[in-house]
């Protein structure tokens, strides 16, 4: 899920950088003082899951949880990645400083979309369907990053079919095992603390 | 506010205790190049950080004016060797796909093994010393004995032997630096946390004004 530097040509890198300020922007418009420590911790459990490494497929996956990202936090997971995949860069050597707008933008934005699509059937008290929903967001937000880095690696060069294939092999157990965490982690927010979630 | 700051202790040790299982087999998720010139081959090795080896990768190898030079693909090991045309530096791309890259550079200052030229040197020396009236034919046919047992592959079996444990510990010393270590990660949690207080900081001076 992350890009090494060097991959990707000046153009994509350029846009890349240019769509994530954009999304960090709104994202630290929407972050109002109580919501800080909410997204601090998520940024912490985003920056962490990328070593619980899942040693099913072909190659090597990890954790990404921008699916439910997406759901607790909103536009704020922008930041909450940017930030997270900042300190992977530096203390991991995981993908690089010039492609941290690419990479924010490829998690980021299925994160916010994912996390749009599930919040209203979350807020409904609709018990069964809003767990789907969750399961859904968090299985499709890494489907649709893997799309997301399959599109920017096309764009610099690589043949697209071929790569997707690849990476959506690499990225479908993922999904799964995402799709049910979230499940997991909602349901359990749901019976416990409900207004993290309706807030 | 307070029980969303004791839910996420809660959580954060949760994922280290998961982390905790998961770490001695599993570190994520990035490539690495290790090369180096044996005398004759350039040498090198790819591998995750996970400890998996980088099998069919393609290897992309620049001279020092960025030309490409040659091409390949690394084998079952995740090995791959060519002989450099010249002497120079060399740049070494490795690319696993799915945007896994890594980069080397090595230098190669002597195509023909210096032991080599100075066994050839040794030998010749010692030949003309056994041609020289005065010294025994004898002497002559040990002298080339010894050297040809030198210059012979045990020879080179012989270092390959004394050199490959060494060689494998400074491999094993550039993998472990390559790792993630748990001090990287408190680090990474420290400065969020940090960041975190600062926001908080700023935000309410906002507010106040």
């Amino acid at each position: 899920m992350h890009i090494s530097e060097g991959v990707l040509t000046v153009p994509v890198l350029l846009a890349g950088a240019g769509g994530a300020m954009l999304g960090l922007a709104v994202g630290l418009r929407h972050m109002d003082v109580q919501e800080i420590p909410r997204v601090a911790l998520l940024t912490a459990a985003f920056f962490v899951a990328s070593l619980v490494h899942i040693p099913i497929g072909p190659s090597n996956a990890h954790l990404v949880l921008n699916g439910i990202l997406g759901i607790l936090l909103g536009w704020t997971a922008f930041p909450a990645i940017f930030i997270g995949l900042f300190f992977q860069a530096v203390l991991f050597q995981f993908g690089g400083f010039t492609t941290l707008g690419i990479n924010t933008l490829n998690m980021a934005v299925p994160s916010v979309v994912m996390g749009a699509l599930a919040r209203p059937a979350l807020r409904s008290n609709s018990g069964i369907f809003s767990l789907v929903m969750a399961g859904i967001a968090g299985a499709g937000a890494i489907i649709m990053s893997a799309a997301m880095v399959a599109g920017s690696l096309s764009l610099s060069g690589d043949p697209f079919v071929p790569v997707s294939r690849l990476i959506f092999a690499a990225h479908i157990p993922i999904a799964i095992i995402e799709g049910v965490l979230s499940v997991l982690i909602i349901s359990f927010l749901l019976k416990t603390k409900p207004e993290v979630i309706k807030g | 506010m307070y029980s969303i700051l004791a839910k996420s202790v809660f959580v954060s040790i949760n994922i280290f205790l998961t982390l905790n299982m998961f770490c001695s087999s599993a570190l994520a998720h990035r490539v690495n190049l290790f090369a180096w010139y044996d005398g004759k081959m350039i040498m090198a090795e790819g591998y995750f950080s996970s400890g998996k080896k980088a099998v069919n990768s393609t290897i992309l190898v620049f001279d020092s004016k960025g030309k490409e030079v040659f091409h390949g693909i690394t084998d079952k090991k995740g090995e791959f060797s060519f002989k450099p045309p010249q002497t120079g530096d060399y740049r070494l791309v490795l690319e696993a796909g799915m945007g896994h890259r890594a980069e080397t550079l090595i230098s190669v200052k002597d195509i023909k093994s210096p032991t080599g030229e100075l066994e050839a040197e040794q030998a010749g020396l010692r030949i003309a010393e056994g041609n020289e009236p005065g010294k025994g034919l004898k002497t002559a046919e040990d002298a080339n004995k010894r050297i040809i047992s030198l210059n012979s592959e045990e020879f080179e079996e012989i270092l390959d032997r004394k050199l490959n444990p060494i060689k494998e510990q400074l491999f094993r010393l550039a993998e472990q630096g390559n790792r993630v270590n748990f001090r990287d990660v408190f680090a990474g949690l420290g400065y969020i946390a940090g960041l975190m207080g600062l926001a908080i900081y700023l935000a309410q001076r906002k507010h106040k004004k």
